[in-house]
C-alpha cells in the first residue's frame, strides 16, 4: 500500500513538471526556433506518464508517511526528475542519453556544470528549459509538489525534511502547505525582482529572465558560452552578486524580514558568519590580485574591477552558484585555495545553496575547539551555542556523520574518475565542485571548461554524486541500504 | 499584499495555539490539524515534539509555555484561541495570565483539575485572568459515569442543547429491532422524541437513510429526548435506574468523586485501592462505602468479597492496562454492567472488542469539552462520536442565515449529515421533513468527519 502511495507522490511530481513545459514550449514558439515540437512532445510524454501513476492510486485519504518513506519518496522523486528532464534534449537530437541525463541532474541539483562547448548553438526553448530545471531544483521539486498536494498534510514533513538542506529545517507556518507557499512566493518575488532590474540594467528579456532563474537557485547555467564574463558591464555583475548572496542565506531569514523583522538576519549565527567569511575573503582576494599584479591597478575604475572581481567569483563559488566573470585559473594559488575552500563549505542551510552549509561548518569548528578547551579543563562542561539556541548533543553527532560521508562520497567520487586516467586535480575538484553543486572545478573543468569530454562512466558517476549532495546523501542512500528493504 | 506583516495582522480565526502537547494537546491538535486549522503546539520536551511533528501537520515550538518570550515567539498576538492543557494546573493559569497580557482579546481555555479551584470559578473569569474556559475532566468523567450506570448498555453518551437532548449508542441485539428496516422504525419506537442517528457496523461507523436496515450486533447511536428514555430501553427491552450496589477500583480523584456521589443515591458501594494511606482517606471521607485495600485485578479478592453478584463494576485506576483486565475479571464473574477508564485512543476499539461495554476517559472528555467550546460562531459545539468518526455539532441559526424559514427537506444536506434536533425556547424536538427552521433556533447535526468542511458550508451561506 506504501508502493500505491509513493507511485501516486511521484506522478504528481511528474504531472507538475510536464506542466512547467509551458513556459519552454512559450519561448520556443515566440522564437520560432524550431525546439516547439521536441518541447511539446516531452510535456505531452511526461504529464501522461505521470498521469498513469497517480491517477489509479489516488489515496482516499491523508496519507501518513514515515520519515524513512518519506526519504525513499524523495530519492526516487529526484531519479525519475533527472531522467525526465533529459527527454527534450534527446528529442530535440543534441544529446544522448548519458549528456541529457547528466545536464538534466546538473540543472535540477543547481549544479550547473554543463556537458555543452557551444551553449549559445542551443535552441532558446532549450535554453529555457536548462534554466527552467534549476529553478524548479533550486527550493525543490518536491517543495513545489507540497503546494498542490494538501492530501499529503502528513507525509508532507516527512518529504520536505528529507529534501531541504540543513540538519532541522522546522516549518515557518503551522501547517506544510503554507509553509511550501510561503517558501515560493520568497522566491518569486525575488526572481521577478532580479529580472526587472537586469533587464533595467541592459539585458533583454530573455537572458535576464534566464539569469534570474539561475542565479535563485544558485545554479550556474547561463545562456551564453562566456557565462556572465559576457556581460562586462558592472551594474549587471553587482546586481547578480546581490541577489546570488540573497539566494545563499536562510529563505525563513526572508521570511522573518518581510514579514516585519528587522532584526532577523542579524539574529542568526550562520548568516553573520556568511557574511563575513564573504567580506573577510574579497579583502584577501582583493589585495593578493592588486599585489601580485593579476590585474593593473591604475585608477579607482580599476580598483573597482578587482574588487568586483574577486566578490563576484567568491559568491559565486560560496553560494554554489558557479557563475564565471573571470577566468581564475591565472590567479595566484592562494586564491584559488580559497576559492576551493569556500567551494566546500557552500552557502546557508535552508537557501537554495549546496554544500557542506555554514552552520555545520561553524558547529564542527567550534566542537573542534571545544576538544582542545577540554583538555585543558577536563572537567568543564561545555555546550555549543548558536545565537538561535544550544546545539543539542543528536544534531552534533549528525553533523559529524554527514561530514564523515560529504568526504567520503567526494573521495569515491575522485578516485572513480582517476580509474579513467583522469588527472587526480581534475578529478577532485570535478567531485567536489559536484557534490557541492557549484559547477566549475579546477583543471580541466575548470571556468572555461566543460563537462562534455569526460567519459561516459565519468559522467553518470558525476550525475549520482550531484544528486547526493543535493539530498545531503539520506534520502539515495537509504535506497541502497539493505535494511530498508526488509519488512 | 504579499506577505502580511506579523504586528499589525488581525488574529488569524484558525490559528490556535497549544500549551502542552501531552494526551490532551495532541488530541485536540490532530482533530483541528485534520480540519485544517493552524496548530502550534508548545512542550518542554522536544522529543515529544519531534513525535508530534512526525505525525501530525502542526508547528512545534519547544520551550515553556509559562514564559513570555516562549509565548511572544509562537506569535499569540495572532491567534484566535489559546488552550493550556499541560497536566499542571499551575502551569496552565501561568500560561494564560501571560497570553491574556500579550494578546487581551485571546480565548483561552484552561485544564484545572484542582477541586478547589474549579470551586471559585469566578476568579479565573475575571481580570487579570480571564479564562474563557475552563476543563475539568475528573468532573465530567464522574458524571458521565452516573449517565452510564443510569442507562445501561449505552456505550457512548452525549448531552446537548443543555442536556435537552440527548444521544446514547447500544448494541442491537435480538428482537424487536434486529432485521428491521428504518421505515419501519418510528411506527416500533412509537414515540416521536426517538431516532436513530447513526449505526457502527464492524468498525464502520454510517449515517443511515430510510433504506437502511438494522442488523444484528451493529451498535446504534439513539437520539432521544430526556421523556423518551423509558421508551427507548422499554424497546431495547432493558431496565433503567441506579444499580443496586456497585463497586469501584481505583480511589484516586475519579473513584473517590464516583464513591461519594453514588452513597448519595443509596448505592451499596465497594471501593479498592492498592494503596493503605489512600484507603484510609476514603474510609474518613466516605460515610456507608465499604473501603478495601488490594488490587483489582486480584480475582480471590473479587470473589472473596462477592463481586460477582453486584450490578455495576467500574474500574477507574491511573493502570489502564489494569482497568481492563479487573473489568474483563469482573465480566468473568458475572457483572453485567462493566466501565472502564481508558485514555489510549487506541484501546478505545478494544474495550467494544473484548466486551467490557462502556468507557471512559478523562483525557477524550477534555478534548470534547474543549471543542465543544471551540466551534466559533454558528457552530457552538461538537463532541466526537464514534472514536473519531463522526461530530455531533451544535448550531445556533442566525438573522442572515439561509437555513431561516425553510423547512428541513429544502436543505439538501451532504449524505452523511443527519440533522437530529431543533430547539426553540428551550424547548427541543426531534424534526420531521416538514419541520421549519427559524432564526434563533439551536439545531443539533449528526456529521461523518469527512463531511464537516461542506456541513461548515452549508452553515455559513447567507440569504441572498
Amino acid at each position: 500500500m506504501y508502493v500505491r502511495a509513493v507511485c501516486f507522490v511521484l506522478g504528481v511530481l511528474l504531472v507538475c513538471i510536464g506542466a512547467s513545459f509551458i513556459l519552454p514550449v512559450g519561448v520556443s514558439l515566440w522564437f520560432e526556433d524550431g525546439a516547439a515540437a521536441p518541447l511539446l512532445f516531452s510535456m505531452a510524454g511526461i504529464c501522461a506518464a505521470g498521469l498513469i501513476l497517480s491517477l489509479p492510486n489516488r489515496p482516499s485519504r491523508d496519507v501518513g508517511m514515515s520519515a524513512r518513506q518519506g526519504f525513499a519518496v524523495v530519492g526516487l522523486c529526484w531519479l525519475a526528475a533527472s531522467f525526465a528532464g533529459g527527454v527534450p534534449y534527446m528529442l530535440a537530437g543534441e544529446m544522448g542519453l548519458t549528456d541529457a541525463v547528466f545536464e538534466a541532474a546538473s540543472g535540477f541539483t543547481t549544479t550547473g556544470a554543463t556537458i555543452l562547448t557551444d551553449i549559445e548553438a542551443l535552441p532558446r526553448g532549450l535554453l529555457m528549459w536548462r534554466s527552467l530545471t534549476h529553478w524548479l531544483g533550486g527550493l525543490g521539486i518536491i517543495v513545489l509538489t507540497l503546494v498542490v498536494l494538501p492530501l499529503l498534510g502528513v507525509g508532507g514533513m516527512q518529504l520536505y525534511r528529507a529534501e531541504a538542506s540543513g540538519p532541522h529545517p522546522g516549518k515557518l507556518t503551522p501547517r506544510m502547505r503554507d509553509t511550501a507557499l510561503a517558501l515560493w512566493k520568497i522566491y518569486l518575488l525575488l526572481t521577478a525582482l532580479e529580472t526587472a532590474l537586469l533587464m533595467a540594467a541592459g539585458m533583454d528579456w530573455f537572458d535576464a529572465l534566464n539569469h534570474a532563474f539561475s542565479t535563485l537557485a544558485t545554479g550556474g547555467f547561463s545562456t551564453r558560452n562566456a557565462s556572465i564574463a559576457a556581460y562586462p558591464g558592472a551594474a549587471i555583475q553587482w546586481i547578480i552578486i546581490v541577489f546570488m548572496f540573497l539566494a545563499g542565506m536562510r529563505f525563513s531569514l526572508h521570511y522573518a524580514f518581510l514579514k516585519g523583522d528587522l532584526r532577523a538576519y542579524g539574529g542568526s549565527t550562520e548568516n553573520l558568519a556568511y557574511a563575513g567569511m564573504l567580506l573577510i575573503c574579497t579583502v584577501i582576494v582583493s589585495a593578493l590580485l592588486a599585489l601580485r599584479g593579476t590585474f593593473p591597478l591604475e585608477s579607482l575604475a580599476d580598483m573597482e574591477r578587482i574588487v568586483r572581481a574577486s566578490a563576484f567569483q567568491l559568491v559565486s563559488l560560496c553560494t554554489t552558484t558557479g557563475f564565471v566573470s573571470e577566468n581564475y585559473i591565472g590567479w595566484p594559488s592562494l586564491a584559488l585555495g580559497i576559492l576551493l575552500l569556500l567551494t566546500l563549505v557552500g552557502g546557508c542551510t535552508g537557501s537554495t545553496a549546496g554544500g557542506l552549509k555554514f552552520m555545520r561548518a561553524v558547529v564542527l569548528v567550534r566542537a573542534a575547539y571545544g576538544e582542545l578547551f577540554r583538555l585543558l579543563h577536563p572537567r568543564s562542561v561545555r555546550s555549543i551555542k548558536l545565537r538561535s539556541g544550544p546545539v543539542p548533543p543528536e544534531v552534533l553527532s549528525g553533523i559529524v556523520n554527514f561530514f564523515i560521508l560529504y568526504v567520503l562520497v567526494t573521495l569515491a567520487g575522485t578516485f572513480a574518475l582517476a580509474a579513467q586516467e583522469i588527472d587526480l586535480g581534475t578529478a577532485f575538484t570535478a567531485s567536489l565542485t559536484c557534490i557541492s553543486n557549484v559547477g566549475p572545478g579546477l583543471g580541466k573543468v575548470g571556468p572555461v571548461d566543460n563537462f562534455g569530454w569526460l567519459p561516459a562512466f565519468s559522467k553518470w558517476v558525476l550525475s549520482l554524486v550531484m544528486l547526493l549532495g543535493r539530498l545531503e546523501f539520506y534520502a539515495l542512500l537509504i535506497l541502497i541500504v539493505p535494511e530498508f528493504w526488509k519488512k | 499584499m504579499f506577505f502580511q506583516r506579523g504586528r499589525r495582522t488581525r488574529a488569524e480565526a484558525d490559528r490556535i495555539v497549544i500549551v502542552g502537547a501531552g494526551e490532551v494537546g495532541v488530541h485536540i491538535s490532530r482533530r483541528l490539524a485534520a480540519e485544517g486549522k493552524r496548530v502550534l503546539i508548545i512542550d518542554l520536551s522536544r522529543e515529544r515534539l519531534s513525535a508530534v511533528e512526525e505525525e501530525l501537520d502542526v508547528q512545534t515550538l519547544q520551550g515553556s509555555g509559562t514564559t513570555p518570550s516562549v509565548l511572544r515567539r509562537a506569535e499569540v498576538e495572532n491567534a484566535a484561541m489559546f488552550l493550556a492543557v499541560t497536566d499542571s494546573d499551575e502551569a496552565n493559569i501561568v500560561s494564560c495570565l501571560f497570553a491574556g497580557e500579550l494578546a487581551p482579546n485571546l480565548i483561552k481555555v484552561a485544564r484545572i483539575r484542582h477541586p478547589e479551584y474549579a470551586d471559585m470559578p469566578s476568579v479565573f473569569a475575571r481580570e487579570p485572568l480571564k479564562i474563557n474556559m475552563m476543563v475539568n475532566p475528573e468532573e465530567e468523567v464522574v458524571r458521565s459515569i452516573e449517565r452510564q450506570l443510569t442507562l445501561p448498555g449505552a456505550m457512548e453518551y452525549a448531552e446537548f442543547a443543555d442536556g435537552t437532548l440527548r444521544m446514547a449508542s447500544m448494541r442491537i441485539e435480538g428482537e424487536p429491532l434486529a432485521g428491521r428496516s428504518l421505515m419501519k422504525f418510528p411506527e416500533l419506537a412509537g414515540d416521536p422524541g426517538l431516532m436513530v442517528g447513526a449505526i457502527n457496523r464492524g468498525g464502520q461507523l454510517l449515517i443511515p437513510s430510510g433504506r437502511d436496515t438494522l442488523e444484528e450486533g451493529d451498535v446504534v447511536y439513539f437520539v432521544f429526548l430526556p421523556g423518551s428514555q423509558p421508551s427507548l430501553l422499554r424497546l431495547l427491552r432493558r431496565r433503567g435506574g441506579y444499580p443496586s450496589s456497585a463497586c469501584i477500583v481505583g480511589g484516586g480523584d475519579i473513584g473517590f468523586r464516583l464513591a461519594r456521589l453514588l452513597e448519595r443515591r443509596e448505592v451499596d458501594v465497594k471501593i479498592i485501592d492498592r494503596d493503605a494511606a489512600r484507603c484510609e482517606f476514603l474510609a474518613e471521607h466516605l460515610s456507608d462505602a465499604l473501603v478495601l485495600h488490594g488490587d483489582g485485578t486480584d480475582a480471590d479478592l473479587l470473589r472473596q468479597e462477592n463481586v460477582g453478584r453486584m450490578d455495576a463494576f467500574i474500574s477507574v485506576t491511573e493502570d489502564e492496562e489494569n482497568n481492563m483486565l479487573a473489568c474483563l475479571l469482573a465480566r468473568s464473574l458475572g457483572v453485567r454492567e462493566t466501565v472502564v477508564r481508558v485514555d489510549k485512543a487506541a484501546y478505545l476499539p478494544l474495550v467494544e472488542q473484548v466486551g467490557i461495554g462502556h468507557s471512559v476517559s478523562p483525557r477524550l472528555s477534555a478534548v470534547n469539552s474543549i471543542l465543544h467550546y471551540f466551534r466559533q460562531g454558528r457552530i457552538l459545539s461538537s463532541v466526537a462520536v464514534g472514536g473519531e468518526a463522526a461530530e455531533m455539532m451544535e448550531a445556533l441559526v442566525e438573522g442572515d442565515s439561509w437555513l431561516d424559514g425553510r423547512a428541513v427537506h429544502e436543505l439538501g444536506l451532504p449524505r452523511g449529515v443527519l440533522l437530529i434536533g431543533v430547539s426553540r425556547d428551550g424547548e427541543t424536538r426531534i424534526p420531521s421533513g416538514g419541520t421549519i427552521i427559524r432564526t434563533g433556533d439551536t439545531i443539533a447535526i449528526l456529521c461523518l468527519r469527512a463531511r464537516v468542511g461542506d456541513l461548515e458550508k452549508v452553515l455559513a451561506g447567507r440569504k441572498a
